[in-house]
């Protein structure tokens, strides 16, 4: 993992959720408070701006510096909760570098963090029903011994039916939970960023493989 | 920055709202008085609904005592966003800070009159939790009974009724108040019962006390009562 790549990841993710910001307030105006896109901006906007600082560190203080910033510059419950997931996988790197074969010890790390956090498990339509199956088959992907592409591809692949699944749950947690049945039927606007996410950091990985 | 008395339970009120926050802090003051820390946190970064871990931070590290904090919060983010703030502090501060699931109003109301009576963090975590103990005290019908009518706009309100269990706590007597109309008695030491009794002006209360300073601690109880709870009237609007 060097500098360069770390500054990739930081600006595909600034960037993807800048582009969908929007589309995920409109999804959180749905069944929340309406400032998911413009909250979650804000933090990695911030991230962004520190880039050349944050792509300068070791992995797991780059790690500790985004999960920091994440809870400091987002509001609600999305700043400690990705706060915690950043933060989470730094606590599970392995000699402070970040490698493969290690990857899903740390994401399977953040995650806890995160239901601790939320309090909350898979299922409750959050963010966790993206994460989750995304660690999963990244995990069977290594296992069997995956190309970099194809491991790629079949993690995008399961976080979007992982946050897609969301449609169909009843909100378990957090403000849409107050809806009941009636969050059925929209995709959790947390399910939705962390596939973006997902997506842009796999982005950045396949652009550096070209 | 004002200086802030530290040697009472401070309480810090987290909102998504500011004026929520803001409101509720001031309801709490107005019973307390200026002895109880209290701050108000509401609002994200640019002064909308939310919340924001720094401002919680902030108002942690500005109160902080010995003594303990007690956090309210409104909605569940808001209990997220408590946590997290806590844990930027050293251990040993974080174990002093408690977050409670007390309804945010009536909880910070509640946890101000016993903070102000002295209360540990405990203490006022349980009253604004109302999780005091419900045991019924004096249950047998012996005992000196006195009556005595309430003269007050207000009522045994929330200010007199802090000032009332902490003389009710001077003595060593076991002490019962109820409304006359009612068949339960309540222990007149607790903040939380005798709040609860939600009495009015021009309600009867009976007092009852058994132990060995039971008339003394009768008498006083029923002259602070009469004597309107050493309040001006013109004190109260």
């Amino acid at each position: 993992m060097n500098a360069k790549l770390f500054e990739l990841m930081i600006f595909e993710c600034q960037k993807i959720i800048n582009d969908n910001q929007r589309y995920l307030t409109e999804l959180d105006s749905k069944i929340g408070d309406a400032d998911h896109g413009n909250n979650l901006n804000r933090g990695f906007q911030s991230i962004y701006e520190l880039s050349s600082e944050i792509s300068q560190m070791s992995p797991s203080a780059a790690l500790k510096k985004t999960g920091m910033t994440l809870v400091m510059k987002v509001g609600g419950a999305s700043g400690p909760l990705y706060g915690s997931f950043f933060m989470g996988m730094a606590k599970h790197i392995k000699n402070d570098s970040i490698i493969l074969e290690h990857l899903p010890a740390m994401l399977w790390g953040g995650i806890e963090d995160v239901q601790k956090r939320g309090k909350s498990e898979a299922g409750q339509k959050t963010m966790l029903d993206t994460l989750i199956p995304a660690a999963k088959q990244l995990e069977n992907e290594i296992e069997q011994g995956s190309c970099n592409k194809d491991i790629i591809e079949n993690v995008i692949k399961a976080a979007e039916v992982g946050c897609e699944s969301t449609k169909t749950m009843k909100a378990l947690k957090g403000r849409a939970s107050y809806l009941g049945e009636r969050s059925i039927g929209h995709i959790d606007p947390g399910a939705m960023s962390s596939l973006l996410l997902i997506k842009a950091i796999c982005n950045s990985i396949d652009v550096k493989n070209e | 920055m004002t200086h802030i008395k530290k040697d009472k339970v401070a309480i810090v009120i987290i909102s998504h709202s500011p004026d929520v926050a803001s409101g509720a802090a001031e309801m709490v003051k107005q019973m307390s008085g200026q002895s109880v820390p209290v701050v108000a946190v509401g609002g994200d970064f640019e002064g909308g609904l939310g919340t924001n871990v720094e401002a919680i931070h902030r108002a942690y590290e500005e109160v902080y005592c010995d003594e303990g904090v007690l956090v309210i919060y409104d909605l569940g983010s808001a209990e997220m966003s408590a946590e997290t703030a806590r844990e930027f502090l050293d251990q040993e501060k974080q174990e002093k800070i408690i977050i409670s699931h007390a309804p945010l109003v009536e909880g910070a109301v509640l946890a101000g009159a016993v903070s102000a009576g002295g209360g540990t963090l405990e203490e006022v975590k349980s009253a604004a939790e109302r999780k005091t103990d419900t045991e019924e005290i004096l249950h047998s019908s012996e005992g000196n009974i006195q009556s005595v009518k309430i003269r007050h706009k207000i009522g045994l309100h929330a200010r007199p009724a802090v000032r009332f269990t902490e003389m009710a706590k001077g003595f060593k007597a076991e002490i019962g108040i109820k409304l006359e109309n009612q068949s339960k008695w309540v222990d007149a030491k607790s903040i939380v019962r005798v709040m609860s009794l939600k009495a009015r002006n021009g309600q009867i209360l009976n007092l009852k006390a058994e132990g060995k300073d039971a008339n003394q601690a009768l008498n006083a109880l029923i002259e602070f009562v009469q004597n309107s709870f050493d309040e001006e009237q013109s004190e109260i609007e």
